[in-house]
């Protein structure tokens, strides 16, 4: 039986990209690199770490079909990731990572995104103490961790999966709202903060920036062709996951201050949540909130709560944002968490 | 079937040096809600080298494969190797030379229709949309792939293998009373082999899909465990996630370099004494593994690494350049991916080992606690602290299963929490259908009997 959904990508106009800086410099590149060792040795004396993993990539790609879609890429991008732990004698703290992409060496690669400050948390868990007694509330989420909170939440109640299998609760929803009116969330791969991104979309369609919720409001379900096809919604402009959350109107240190009790919460070690957005898992990484000032590392400390609640429980997001190279992400505050 | 072009380019006996020529096939069929939405195969290969010079790694790869190819990364790796020899001048002695291992060129099965994934998926879901009409999702996922690798080494390895694998996965939805939607997946079958070799009829199946609708129908009634430490029955899948995540990845000699906590604890009791590890090569307790692993991709015969014995940390998991570090001997644990993917060290079938206790005499030991079958994920730090996502238990109250258990999370610290262990089950079930990731992802068996312990779970 033919799939009338089945189908590939219609001809608009062919393009040639070419994206990043061809051609490394392999004594420069082996110079930062140098240079991110040395300073994370004498910065920060006891954090080890465990693994540095830095290439660079240049890639030439064509796109092609029956239509007479004919686009071709140049893509140049350098990737970063490095993983870590502190350690003071025998006494070790959960590792942590980070990724970033970039397009040139004229920065050292510490000062990418927000690896001081991750640095500088993970000597602090040495000194990491168990919560105390549990609670509901506030969690206050670190971009670290915003990315992947929001990109599940989007697969769960609006993916390309779950609309076609029937089951996202977000299927009768565009147009309406669906979160807190304070979050804005976009797709932004051709966003000059973004290194790489994308230019030729998984069904060859040339990409575009485009919003997943304003203002609260759901504007696109991000979906493939096949999907969108399948449940007679829009294909989405992008198939990244490029994301940027808009910022707020508060500062990160008017949000601590304004917080009796909480959780920065900057890594999530937890199971794939339900379909329905119920999730559990342990907060990694992670600090006490009281009384307006970021305390101590947490140990064996788990969150639950709702997604699709919690998207509804915004209460701050910062104006800060932290940009990796592959998203712009803010803190954001989220209330009805059970921290335990 | 890979040709020869990488003999005779390495000399026996020089600065370690391995010449991998590679080529991956895989492919996908899934159907959700009985649409095709994923038909894709794929096929990438090439030819990579690595050369080891005291004390620094070149390592280039290319995805063309020839003559040539082949001696021009084997230079490039040499060149790699002299850039950053030229620039850390480590000094260090050349590396362990282990014996030769040999094997002897394998015939490759034909290259199978993805029609025959296609119609077999179809049949599939068509069975479980007949006989489960009230389920509110459903999804079938077949899944091969084959790796083929050409190796030759320094040490004077020569090896040709081929690891194929193929897995069907079958995923039913279904709604609570509330509305909300829950779902429960199963592996049908699969492991190491080709498609037929497992897969004829869905009717073949009936009795683990209906087993898995009954549990399904379970959960749309069940309850939130209680959030804190309790009494449980860890399930094989879970004790083999456990013994891959929470034990297997602190005793990687790298991630010990790195600072795991296994670091401090060798020849130290480190779980009860009920409790033996072991990441096997290919054979565990008289029979072939899920996936098993002749030899690495140093050039190094894969024999089993002993974890624990008996409770007490006996061992790493190596490569060459940290046998050496560590005094230990390589047992072939160095792993790549893909032809443009240097070796890690990686598990290969990692298991806790069977006890004597059978399962409902664990069950009937319990007054109130839970016996946790399912999981769909597990996470682990170098510090031993554990999560795991359970997707299925029940219950037990007065020895006896009770109501079924909605989604929750586990957690613990490996150390801590295999001192509590005090059954082990007789059994030893293993799964191989998921990827352990790793900077690289790679094909791995975990296997365990169920185990009686204490973890901390999470609630609502």
């Amino acid at each position: 039986m033919i799939d009338e959904a089945a189908s590939i990508a219609e001809l608009t106009k062919n393009s040639d990209f070419v994206v990043g800086t061809a051609g490394a410099d392999m004594d420069r590149f082996y110079d930062r690199i140098t240079e991110y060792l040395e300073t994370v040795k004498r910065d920060y004396p006891k954090i080890i770490l465990e693994q540095v993993y830095s290439e660079y990539s240049e890639s030439e790609s064509v796109v092609m079909n029956t239509n007479g879609v004919n686009h071709s890429l140049h893509e140049a991008v350098y990737s970063f990731s490095t993983m870590f732990s502190a350690h003071e004698g025998e006494n070790a703290t959960s590792f942590n990572g980070y990724e970033t992409q970039f397009d040139d060496l004229s920065r050292p690669l510490i000062d990418v995104g927000m690896q001081r400050t991750l640095f500088e948390q993970s000597q602090k868990e040495l000194d990491a103490k168990p919560l105390g007694e549990k609670f509901t509330g506030k969690i206050l989420v670190a971009p670290t961790f915003l990315g992947e909170l929001l990109d599940t939440a989007l697969d769960k109640f609006a993916g390309s999966t779950e609309l076609i299998n029937g089951t996202a609760a977000w299927k009768d929803k565009l147009g309406q709202k669906v979160a807190d009116e304070k979050l804005s969330v976009s797709i932004i791969p051709l966003d000059e903060r973004i290194s790489g991104g994308e230019r030729i979309t998984d069904d060859g369609y040339v990409a575009e920036n485009f919003d997943l919720i304003r203002n609260g409001v759901l504007k696109d379900f991000g979906l493939s062709e096949y999907a969108a096809k399948k449940t007679g919604n829009r294909r989405a402009p992008s198939t990244s996951s490029c994301m940027a959350v808009a910022p707020g109107d508060k500062t990160l240190d008017e949000i601590v201050k304004g917080i009796d009790r909480g959780l920065l919460v900057c890594r999530f070690s937890g199971g794939e949540p339900a379909v329905n957005g119920d999730f559990s898992g342990v907060a990694k990484n992670s600090f006490l909130i009281e009384n307006g000032e970021v305390r101590h590392a947490v140990t064996e400390t788990m969150i639950s709560g709702n997604l699709e609640k919690m998207l509804n429980s915004i209460v701050a997001i910062s104006k800060e944002t932290v940009e990796d190279g592959t998203s712009v992400l803010p803190y954001v505050l989220f209330d009805g968490v059970t921290v335990s | 079937m890979l040709n020869d072009y990488i003999s005779g380019l390495i000399q026996t006996g020089t600065e370690h040096t391995e010449l991998r020529a590679q080529q991956t096939e895989s492919a996908t069929v899934a159907l959700i809600g009985g649409n095709l939405v994923a038909n894709t195969g794929s096929k990438t290969g090439g030819v990579c080298a690595r050369v080891y010079k005291n004390g620094s790694w070149g390592f280039a790869s290319c995805a063309d494969y020839d003559k040539d190819s082949a001696r021009d990364v084997l230079a490039s790796a040499r060149e790699n190797a002299a850039f950053l020899d030229g620039k850390l001048r480590k000094g260090k002695a050349p590396l362990p030379q282990t014996k030769p291992f040999f094997t002897a060129p394998e015939t490759l099965a034909p290259v199978l229709p993805r029609k025959l994934y296609i119609d077999y998926a179809t049949a599939l879901d068509a069975y479980i949309a007949k006989t489960y009409p009230g389920l509110s999702g459903r999804k079938v996922i077949v899944k091969s792939e084959k790796f083929e690798k050409l190796l030759c080494a320094s040490n004077g390895t020569k090896a040709h293998t081929v690891a194929p694998r193929v897995y069907v996965y079958v995923f039913l939805s279904a709604d609570t009373k509330d509305g909300e939607t829950l779902e429960l997946f199963d592996v049908l079958d699969g492991g190491n082999g080709y498609f037929p070799d497992y897969f004829t009829a869905p009717e073949q199946f009936a009795e683990k899909i209906d087993g898995l609708y009954r549990e399904l129908m379970d959960k749309t009634q069940g309850v939130f465990p209680e959030a804190g430490k309790a009494d449980v029955i860890l399930a094989p899948s879970l004790s083999g996630m456990l013994a891959h995540e929470a034990v297997g990845h602190t005793v990687e000699a790298d991630l010990v370099l790195g600072g795991s906590v296994a670091g401090h604890m060798l020849g130290k009791q480190v779980a009860s004494p009920l409790v033996s590890m072991t990441d096997y090569a290919h054979t565990a307790l008289g029979k072939p593994c899920p996936l098993p692993v002749f030899v690495d991709d140093e050039g190094t015969e894969c024999e089993d690494e002993i974890l624990i014995k008996d409770g007490v940390l006996t061992g790493y998991m190596n490569n060459l350049e940290s046998s050496q570090r560590f005094g230990m001997a390589p047992r072939g644990n160095a792993r790549a991916f893909a032809y443009s993917d240097e070796p890690l060290i990686r598990m290969r079938n990692t298991a806790v080992l069977p006890g004597k206790d059978k399962l409902e005499d664990m069950i009937a030991s319990i007054d109130r606690g839970y016996y946790l079958t399912r999981t769909d994920n597990g996470q682990a730090d170098t510090t031993g602290e554990f999560m795991f996502g359970v997707t299925m238990g029940y219950e037990i109250r007065n020895g006896k299963l009770g109501r079924a258990l909605r989604d929750t999370t586990i957690s613990g610290v490996a150390f801590e929490m295999l001192k509590t262990v005090t059954m082990v089950s007789d059994e030893l079930v293993w799964e191989s259908s998921g990827y352990c990731g790793k900077k690289q992802p790679m094909p791995v068996g975990i296997g365990g009997p169920a185990v009686k312990c204490k973890v901390t779970i999470g609630g609502q």
